[in-house]
């Protein structure tokens, strides 16, 4: 991928979460540019009383292989689409990185800002600097624009293809709750089924299928999380084990 | 169930103590399910309400009625 784009704080209560919107935008994308899109990762940002969010102070990405002669469009369009679409109340915050054009040095000052916004309060003008300094798009669309640190934040985050969780869920062909992980496989939305060890399954082994099935991004792969349940099945991880991701 | 501390409406209890989140949930007139990828589980619980905001050790709940 050489294209990221994320959004930040675009939603309200009662109003399209930042995810669907991102999801939304990304459909009108893929067809006005006949582009391509990845999946949508969440990214859990600091939970602090000095920051403004909705509910859980998250971000969304997504990327794609774009033309680089394309992305100013791409860009137009996204302002577009946020100035129509964000919630009222909202403080709209939009990231676009061509990663071709960022050095090696930019991209790890990027990722830096993404894991700083886990730990630590960010501030609007740092942001920009950053972005200044990488030449990255980063612009706000309405209220404070706070959104902007989170944007870059989730863009950081993705490129360090160690955080967060891929939005939506799976449906899978499963028997008496079991499947095999061959089959689990065979999905296009997983990459790889494994333990929070690392350890990685045969494909004859079976898993147990519990709750919503959703992935986690862990180097760079769309990864189904699983563990050994009270009867010593293989069972995936629930959305409540997947919220520290 | 709840306090008002600041002005902001918190749950009172652990944000782990599942059970009174899902007592508060099945008690208020105003639950509304979060967005499908905010949620932990299916249950009626504030935790998965759309109204509540996740602080940094506890629950707001952001109803302003």
């Amino acid at each position: 991928m050489n294209f990221y784009i994320a959004i930040d704080d675009t939603d309200n209560i009662g109003t399209a979460g930042t995810g669907e919107i991102l999801e939304n935008l990304i459909v009108e994308l893929s067809d006005k540019f006949e582009t391509s899109f990845s999946r949508v990762t969440r990214h859990q940002l600091l939970v602090h009383k000095d920051i403004k969010y909705t509910s859980h102070n998250s971000s969304m990405c997504s990327s794609a292989f774009v033309d680089t002669s394309i992305i100013p469009f791409i860009i137009d369009h996204s302002i577009e689409f946020l100035t129509k679409n964000c919630a009222e109340g909202s403080d709209p915050g939009l990231c676009i990185v061509d990663i071709d054009k960022v050095n090696d040095n930019g991209v790890e000052k990027i990722k830096k800002w993404g894991s700083d916004a886990k730990r630590n309060v960010l501030c609007k003008k740092d942001a920009y600097l950053l972005a200044k300094e990488t030449g990255i798009h980063l612009s706000e669309h309405g209220g404070t624009g706070d959104g902007i640190i989170g944007a870059l934040a989730g863009i950081g985050l993705r490129l360090s293809g160690n955080d967060g969780r891929f939005k939506g869920k799976f449906d899978l062909d499963v028997k008496n709750g079991f499947i095999k992980v061959r089959d689990i496989l065979l999905s296009p939305s997983i990459d790889i089924v494994t333990t929070e060890c690392g350890s990685k399954l045969s494909p004859d082994d079976e898993v147990f299928i519990t709750d919503k099935l959703k992935t986690i991004l862990k180097d760079h792969k769309s990864v189904l999380m699983i563990r050994k349940n009270k009867e010593g099945h293989w069972e995936n991880l629930s959305r409540k084990e997947l919220k520290v991701y | 169930m709840w306090e008002k501390v600041d002005g902001n409406k918190v749950f009172r209890y652990s944000v782990e103590d599942h059970i009174k989140l899902s007592l508060a949930a099945e008690e208020c007139q105003n639950f509304l399910v979060d967005d499908e990828d905010e949620i932990i589980d299916d249950s009626v619980s504030c935790q998965n309400c759309a109204y509540r905001r996740w602080g940094e050790n506890t629950i707001y709940c952001m109803r302003t009625e």
